[in-house]
């Protein structure tokens, strides 16, 4: 039987394009000092690390869990390294949870960051794999044919993909530390230069340097916190191979199952009226309908009318990334961990500004590969 | 047709290779100024760790931060060796023999790892080594601003 997690502890960076004022070490550090002085702990509390970042080629550094050992807190300490591509922020978050539910571990620090201002992310992510052609397409080219299917699928309006990225970064606007926030009107949007169609550059997530710190415990010490603590209530991560005959990569599979799995878990029958908050990994616009239907939030194809009616802004039904989401910061290793840790907050009631009132139950969620890894957490204000 | 039944075993080549930039920080970087602008060799003292070269901005054994500059001397002893008889071109940093060398310079606790060109077969634990320096003009503010160390006497 696995123990109770909670989360006591968040802390993150300012994020940014470039943070050329610190190393890869002391940027983590910047997000774990926040995380250890949220909890109201030090380094000798801790019993264990995990690192999660996406690949190495982003800023060439092998092993950095190695490099970065010293800087975690790692001496005479486990510390092991996570890695799920996109969703490895989150995956991570849920390696560390598995880490005290095991009961082996009272408190667990888990980090994650990417400094993309190092090198390029384009080239680190259109990996040269074995005897297929090098197509260096980065992540957009590579998603935007499953974006243009989805909207020929499910007919939605061409303006949608524009809607959602005005609101992402209005709501980036509430959000302190996102690194996108000037406003941008539906019209900038559409005027913007079309990258990848149907991805125009303003639906596009930019390049962040920034890092994220969690702090988890079991519940005996999370009891003996400053202050509440989310809970987790239940978390997942679910995998398929890329080739998969009839493979639908527009609503994966393993994303489904995933949210079936954490919503069967948390006792939740009807996520659209029993979560009040929602962080989804949404990296090129047209991925919150997708997601906002991969995770049963909408009936299939109908995820573009949730938009369109706008009852997924700040303020309305079900706020998705209210923290502005991965469209507007997007340090790629942490981008998981930011949705897993923005929905801790938002469960605390410490989000800030951007704090959706009443938050009983949170979904942060985060997917990667080529739409293959799926990773979400339910966060929840109750044991 | 049926597919190809046997073939020799077969290769491609590839190269892979990004120029990256890395920011140093704060510490870091005044370290390697005082390589590049003063030819000396700054450490930071730690608590916990004694003298660290290179310094760090955090303890390594605590992960406090923290730490104060202190001058070490660009003269120690080897702690640990290892020779390169056949250096890989473009490869390792040297064309020629060389020798990987820890090197805990006077008046720091730590070693530091760099490179012997000359009198390889005189190197053991215990040797005494002296920085030799690019030229003025020649140092770029890194690690290789030391040329090499050499055995001294």
């Amino acid at each position: 039987m696995s123990r109770a997690v909670a989360v006591v502890g968040v802390g993150q960076t300012h994020h940014a394009s470039k943070q050329p004022d610190v190393n890869c070490a002391e940027m983590v550090r910047i997000a774990i000092d926040k995380a250890l002085l949220d909890a109201g702990l030090s380094h000798e509390d801790i019993d264990a690390i995990v690192l999660g970042k996406a690949p190495d080629p982003l800023e060439g550094i092998m092993q950095p869990e190695q490099y970065l050992a010293g800087a975690l807190g790692a001496h005479m300490k486990p510390i092991i390294r996570v890695h799920t591509a996109g969703s490895v922020g989150c995956t991570t978050a849920l390696t560390a949870a598995t880490h005290v539910a095991s009961g082996l571990y009272g408190r667990v620090l888990t980090v994650a960051f990417e400094k993309q201002s190092e090198g390029n992310a384009m080239w680190a992510l259109s990996p040269n794999y074995a005897f297929t052609p090098p197509m260096v397409a980065g992540a957009g080219g590579f998603f935007a044919p499953y974006c243009r299917a989805y909207i020929m699928r499910s007919g939605a309006p061409s303006h949608i993909g524009a809607v959602v990225a005005a609101n992402a970064r209005e709501n980036a606007g509430r959000n302190e530390h996102a690194h996108l926030r000037e406003p941008i009107t539906v019209e900038d949007v559409l005027a913007s230069p079309m990258l990848w169609d149907p991805i125009r550059f303003l639906e596009t997530c930019p390049s962040s340097d920034g890092a994220i710190a969690i702090v988890m415990a079991n519940e005996e010490l999370a009891k003996k916190g400053p202050r509440k603590p989310a809970w987790l209530k239940a978390g997942a991560t679910f995998t398929e191979p890329m080739y998969v005959p009839g493979r639908d990569q527009v609503s994966p599979l393993a994303g489904r199952t995933c949210a079936k799995h954490v919503y069967a878990k948390a006792g939740i029958k009807d996520p659209w009226n029993e979560i009040q908050v929602a962080e989804f990994y949404v990296p090129f616009s047209w991925y919150e309908p997708m997601w906002l239907e991969n995770l049963g939030f909408a009936p299939l194809n109908e995820g573009w009318k949730v938009v369109d009616r706008g009852d997924q802004k700040f303020g309305r039904h079900l706020p998705v990334n209210p923290s502005g989401g991965v469209l507007n910061t997007n340090p790629i290793g942490a981008s998981g961990m930011l949705r897993f840790g923005e929905a801790a907050l938002q469960v605390m009631g410490r989000a800030g500004e951007h704090q959706v009132p009443g938050v009983k139950t949170a979904l942060g969620h985060a997917y990667g590969g080529g739409a293959q890894y799926f990773s979400i957490a339910i966060l929840s204000t109750e044991l | 047709m049926k597919a190809p039944t046997s073939v020799e075993p077969m290769s491609q080549r590839m190269t892979v290779q990004f120029p990256y930039k890395r920011s140093t920080g704060e510490v870091t970087g005044r370290f390697l100024a005082g390589l590049k602008e003063q030819k000396k060799i700054w450490g930071r003292r730690i608590a916990g760790q004694g003298v660290v070269v290179p310094p760090n901005s955090y303890s390594e054994v605590d992960a406090k931060s923290g730490g104060e500059w202190v001058e070490v001397k660009d003269e120690g002893t080897i702690t640990a060796v290892g020779i390169v008889a056949k250096p890989v071109a473009d490869l390792h940093p040297s064309d020629a023999s060389f020798a990987y060398v820890l090197v805990k310079l006077d008046g720091a606790d730590t070693s530091l790892a760099h490179i012997v060109k000359d009198r390889l077969g005189e190197l053991k634990v215990g040797a005494r080594v002296k920085a030799v320096w690019a030229p003025d003009g020649e140092r770029k503010g890194t690690i290789r601003d030391i040329a090499c160390f050499q055995l001294v006497g």
